[in-house]
């Protein structure tokens, strides 16, 4: 359809932005130089790491910066209008009906103590006047338009009594009420697990071709940005580094961080005795303190004296492609070399001798939590079947993953490994000692043997002892080495945490997020334990720092030759890194098997919703559109028979009788072979005639494709 | 507090005028009062007879007249008992006959002055009356009771709030990390909890010492202070409270005194939190 | 084929305080001729055309150049725009047709599109014109052939018939009554990747019809 006589003004414009923050040490220049346009009906996507003032641009244009921020330069255009200068009333007038907002976290943009309608209906009601019944009335169909199941029920609900997928959807949906021009999403699907942010994502793609809101989305997760943008601002450190369409900064980035970037995310397709995570050197320049030249000079594989002296402008390196640098397409004619000891390193991973020793076998666990009951005296007991009849085996030297949805209680097994849970049934057996007890009642040895890497780096140290003492704490207790050598060997491993000895006496809050992960991992290892738990270390870093760690993982392994079991619920990491995988629904094992064989079909049909779900960095990948319908059920009551058959997508079509089995019998175990169990009663070689989720493209020379119309 | 005349007028270095009196009875004070002829009125204690309650009632006579004051000469055996209970009862000079050295001399200054016994002297004393009849030692000691009382009433309070800190903190991964280890009990309790609880605790300090103050001021107030010459804030605003028209500053500089402390050690709780957040 | 689905969703707006030289500004900044001006919510209070911005000169005759300098100055569009009440609105579920023939009985150039008095987007003449253009697939290249054939029932049917027997594909297809004869209906087809001498051999057989146009666009 013709476009040409459509208004060319953007819907946004932001031109030489810069915002700075009043700090007791002086100005803090937060954002500097920023300019980008979106045009009506685009897709805009900004990425970046944390801290580099994505967020702060969103603030910025919203004039939410709070008591100390302030623009201090440059322009905003909305629909052609300035929004500095404006009057009070004006620019709420423009912010309440023309630009919304979506949040991270919905809970924190809904009232918790208002219902759902009452809170959308206000939308209508305060910006336009309306009467309540009307307002009513559209809200609700604003809701079926969000696919949100049985609306008028959910209108009458509160916040908490909804999932987290529905709260978020009942956001958007609130902000689409005024019919805005401008949608502004920072990370709203970060907090969402992986099928229902793919179900959000594909609702947004659908709400920008009805509506032709322009959308300026925000996220630190190149897959999603890859999936929901069609043209994309890398951030870093308060500057925009390149702008170019989604192809190309995923596909010809010029700029070293964008480079750097793609290179160090998983893809769906590596592995980790092919392929070489290659992070990012360096720590992100704090705003108070810029390097005098081009920002991420000091990081740079290609700095040169003239980028130290001379800030970078941005410039025009392709087609609508800009990128702030001074040697952009020498570097893109130059190429790129891996740096040495990679092929060494590569090698190593690949040499280990795979001892066939089992070393945590765990049979038909079941965990129970009980839940409190509804009636105050008297009522049956409820039980909350978080681990129900797992069964798992790790070889001396392997790393086994488990992936799994919230819920599904891959945290609550590994808890019950440890013993920090009870377990209510199950044989658990640790070097051939059984392990049920709980960790107050077990062995010294055993203890030092069995440890645990935690989520959250914030929270994982203690913020009252220096880092070399809490290193040093495990290696005390355990006496794995005597007493006048244990600062030596604290050194010893924080060299190997390629962190130096200097950090010996810093305190937790000195650290950045991923230093004080490798903290924790030290500490973990410390007393050379024979298995590591890894609960989600690298969920909460960012892209560049989760390579650095990922590699440090390895490089333990290899060295060290300690088993793993690692828990996350990114597909492309758990792919890359483990040997076995796992994947966990509600409790139990769905399919079990080499990593190469889980991701390739067979599959059972979750993993096959799974992997169709997972948003991909990378924008020529084809990926199939399977999604789930309706929510995880309660653990409290799981569905009888297959616990998956309530949601799954493949039984009416593959089963005879429309998969009424699945109803009834729990499904039986179906060996393909090479350790490789799938659970499920479909049959196994129509498993086998499924197409693969994920195509991964090879990078082929094409032809540009010119869209008409 | 009544003033001293004759202290007065003796550091001015002017001369005193005052009268003899023997008999122990009030209306007599009262008729020499009423001529305000008088700057002070000695009571023969030495050669008269009288009761501790007649003492009262003189030195409660007295008290009507702000511009006389009284003296009792008191004799060599008993003075010291005779001479505190004069003060008690309101007569604000004592004159000790037959002093035969220096020792003497001591012994009767001794009798006089307010020290305590914990700060070495013989007892306490002041220039009012004990409150429900009690002696000044007493009362003082009272006072350190009622500064433990109010510690041990506000003790639950803090118990509450390390509770529920302790219950936050152990939801942290440091701490289930220190399971894994397979720590004792008691040394996660305070070694890894209680150290990171100290934040609030210390800001709770502060603000329950701007209550402590704030309490020892109204019952300063209410009468049960410490008496001059080291007195309460709170006295001195009961004291002051009187005379509150003829001289307003005797009660506003105790009254400042008292919301200035309070305000700064709010202030500074505040700045502490601010820090201790800094860092969280 | 309604009007939200041709509209221009999202115009520029303007708020009854801006100034009309900011206005006038704006307006040519950003190549447009007609401006809603809205209040809470996007309710429609006014539009506001080039036209509109003219100053009478009758309001300035008296004042001298300061003044009129001053008066211009002060203006905001609050002053000039269109009243709501007077400006013609369609609704989001109107045809284009609908929408065309209110545009043509009042000789204005724009239609506010409303729901219940806000504003969801704008419909102009140049967008009718635009859809006119795909409605007769302007752009894709073929072979275009005015029909001229009876304005009766089964006459346009024979046409089409003729041209799906061929299985040729079509383009487009519109029509109208014949200029200056009253009985006639010109059809006009677009056909694709056809030459253009079998189009003539084909339809110029079908009785009654003539072919009074065909050329290769």
């Amino acid at each position: 359809m013709t476009t040409d006589h459509r208004i060319k003004t953007p819907v946004l414009q932001v031109e030489n932005l810069a915002i700075s923050y009043e700090t007791r040490k002086g100005d803090v220049p937060a954002v500097r130089g920023v300019s980008f346009e979106i045009q009506r009906a685009e897709a805009y996507g900004i990425v970046g790491e944390s801290g580099c003032g994505k967020s702060t641009v969103a603030f910025g244009i919203v004039n939410f910066l709070g008591r100390n921020g302030r623009i201090v330069d440059g322009h905003i255009l909305f629909q052609g209008q300035d929004l500095a200068g404006r009057s009070q009333g004006e620019l709420r007038r423009i912010r309440g009906d023309q630009i919304a907002m979506v949040y991270q976290d919905p809970m924190q943009a809904l009232n918790p103590s208002m219902r759902l309608g009452d809170q959308m209906a206000e939308v209508l009601t305060v910006h336009r006047s309306m009467e309540k019944g009307a307002a009513w009335e559209k809200c609700i169909e604003m809701l079926k338009r969000v696919y949100m199941p049985d609306p008028a029920n959910v209108m009458r609900r509160y916040p908490h009594q909804v999932s987290g997928g529905q709260q978020q959807r009942v956001v958007i949906a609130m902000a689409l009420l005024n019919g805005p021009a401008l949608l502004i999403m920072d990370e709203p699907t970060t907090a969402l697990d992986v099928t229902v942010e793919a179900a959000v994502l594909d609702l947004i793609a659908g709400l920008q071709r009805d509506f032709e809101t322009a959308i300026m989305y925000i996220s630190h997760n190149l897959g999603v940005i890859a999936r929901v943008s069609t043209k994309v601002g890398v951030m870093y450190a308060g500057e925009i580094v390149e702008r170019a369409s989604v192809e190309d900064v995923y596909l010809r980035p010029f700029h070293p961080y964008t480079q750097g970037l793609m290179r160090c995310v998983p893809r769906l397709g590596m592995d980790k005795y092919s392929s070489y995570l290659y992070p990012i050197p360096g720590r992100v320049p704090p705003p108070s303190n810029l390097p005098p030249g081009c920002i991420f000079e000091p990081r740079c594989h290609y700095a040169r004296e003239e980028c130290r002296l001379r800030k970078p402008e941005l410039r025009l390196v392709g087609f609508k492609h800009w990128a702030r640098c001074h040697f952009a397409k020498e570097i893109a004619e130059q190429g790129w070399t891996p740096p040495e000891g990679v092929t060494a390193e590569l090698a190593a991973r690949t040499e280990r001798a795979k001892v066939a020793e089992t070393i945590l076998k765990v049979d038909h666990a079941k965990t129970f939590y009980e839940a409190p009951s509804k009636k105050l005296i008297g009522g049956k007991k409820q039980y909350v079947k978080a681990v129900d009849d797992v069964s798992i085996e790790v070889r001396r030297g392997e790393t086994l993953g488990v992936v799994g949805e919230s819920g599904c209680g891959k945290s609550t097994l590994v808890k019950t490994i440890i013993g920090m849970e009870k377990p209510t049934d199950g044989e658990f057996e640790f070097m051939g000692i059984d392990i049920a007890a709980p960790v107050s009642k077990r062995n010294l040895a055993l203890i030092k043997d069995l440890q645990m890497v935690f989520q959250n780096p914030d929270s994982t140290l203690n913020p009252s002892f220096k880092v070399g003492a809490q290193i040093a704490r495990p290696l005390q207790r355990f006496k794995t080495v005597p007493s006048d050598q244990v600062r030596a060997e604290v050194i010893h491993l924080l060299e190997i945490m390629r962190l130096g000895e200097r950090y010996y006496d810093r305190l937790p809050r000195q650290l950045s997020g991923g230093e004080k992960q490798r903290v924790g991992i030290a500490r973990a290892i410390a007393g050379r334990p024979e298995l590591v738990l890894c609960d989600e270390p690298v969920s909460s870093l960012d892209v560049s720092v989760q390579a650095a760690v990922l590699n440090l993982l390895m490089e333990i392994q290899t060295e060290l030759g300690t088993t793993m079991v690692f828990i996350a619920h990114d597909l492309s990491v758990v792919r890359f890194f483990c040997d076995h995988i796992a994947v966990m629904y509600l409790g139990q094992i769905a399919e079990i098997g080499p990593a190469e064989a889980i991701y390739a079909p067979p599959y059972h049909p979750y993993t096959e919703a799974l992997l169709s779900a997972v948003p991909i960095p990378d924008p020529g990948t084809k990926q199939k559109h399977i999604r789930l319908s309706g929510n995880v059920p309660s653990a409290l009551n799981p569905p009888s028979g297959c616990r998956f058959h309530t949601r799954c997508p493949r039984r009416a079509e593959m089963l005879p009788d429309g998969g009424k089995i699945c109803e009834t019998t729990v499904p039986p175990w179906q060996e393909v072979g090479k350790g490789h169990r799938i659970c499920c009663h479909i049959p196994l070689e129509r498993l086998r005639q499924m197409e693969a989720v994920v195509t991964v493209r090879d990078q082929v020379e094409g032809k540009e494709e010119i869209n008409v119309g | 507090m009544k003033n001293n005349r004759l202290r007065e007028l003796l550091n001015e270095g002017k001369p005193t005028v005052g009268t003899h009196v023997i008999i122990p009875w009030p209306r007599i004070v009262e008729v020499i009062g009423l001529s305000s002829a008088f700057d002070y009125i000695e009571y023969v204690g030495e050669y008269s007879t009288f009761t501790m309650e007649q003492l009262e009632n003189f030195g409660r006579a007295i008290e009507l007249f702000p511009n006389m004051s009284s003296m009792i000469k008191v004799e060599e055996q008993g003075r010291g008992l005779i001479a505190t209970r004069a003060i008690d009862a309101g007569i604000q000079n004592v004159l000790f006959t037959d002093c035969r050295s220096a020792e003497d001399v001591r012994e009767c200054i001794r009798f006089v002055r307010s020290e305590t016994p914990e700060a070495g002297g013989i007892h306490g004393t002041g220039m009012r009356r004990g409150a429900l009849g009690s002696s000044p030692v007493e009362w003082v000691k009272a006072m350190n009771d009622v500064v433990i009382a109010i510690m041990i009433a506000g003790s639950p309070g803090i118990a509450r709030l390390v509770r529920s800190l302790a219950l936050d903190i152990r939801t942290r991964d440091y701490i289930a990390a220190a399971q894994t280890r397979g720590e004792p009990g008691l040394r996660m309790m305070f070694v890894e909890i209680l150290p990171n609880a100290r934040g609030p605790i210390i800001i709770d300090a502060m603000l329950r010492v701007g209550y402590a103050i704030f309490s020892v001021g109204t019952l300063g107030f209410l009468g049960l202070g410490l008496p001059p010459p080291n007195p309460d804030w709170g006295s001195m605003v009961q004291v002051g409270h009187n005379y509150i028209f003829v001289n307003p500053w005797s009660v506003i500089w105790p009254t400042v005194a008292i919301s200035s402390l309070v305000v700064g050690l709010n202030l500074l709780a505040d700045g502490l939190r601010e820090e201790s957040l800094r860092y969280q | 084929m309604l009007v939200k689905n041709y509209m221009t969703r999202h115009p520029l707006l303007a708020d009854p305080a801006m100034s009309t030289v900011e206005a006038q500004r704006f307006m040519g900044e950003n190549d447009i001729r007609h401006l809603p001006v809205v209040g809470d919510g996007k309710r429609l209070l006014g539009l506001v055309t080039r036209q509109s911005l003219l100053i009478d000169p009758g309001r300035l005759g008296s004042l001298d150049v300061w003044e009129i300098a001053r008066y211009l100055s002060a203006l905001t569009l609050k002053d000039v725009m269109i009243k709501a009440q007077e400006i013609t609105t369609v609704e989001q579920d109107t045809t284009i047709e609908e929408a065309a023939r209110i545009m043509v009985e009042n000789r204005i150039g724009c239609l506010p599109v409303l729901d219940d008095g806000i504003v969801v987007g704008i419909i102009t003449e140049v967008d009718l014109l635009a859809q006119l253009m795909e409605m007769m697939a302007t752009r894709v290249p073929g072979v275009r052939v005015t029909v001229r054939l009876p304005d009766e029932r089964g006459e346009l049917a024979k046409l089409v018939g003729t041209i799906a027997a061929q299985e040729w594909g079509m383009l487009a297809c519109g029509g109208a009554p014949a200029p200056k004869d009253p009985t006639k209906w010109d059809a006009v087809v677009k056909i694709r990747d056809v030459p253009q001498e079998e189009i003539i051999a084909a339809l110029g057989t079908i009785e009654g019809q003539e072919i009074v146009d065909v050329r290769e666009v």
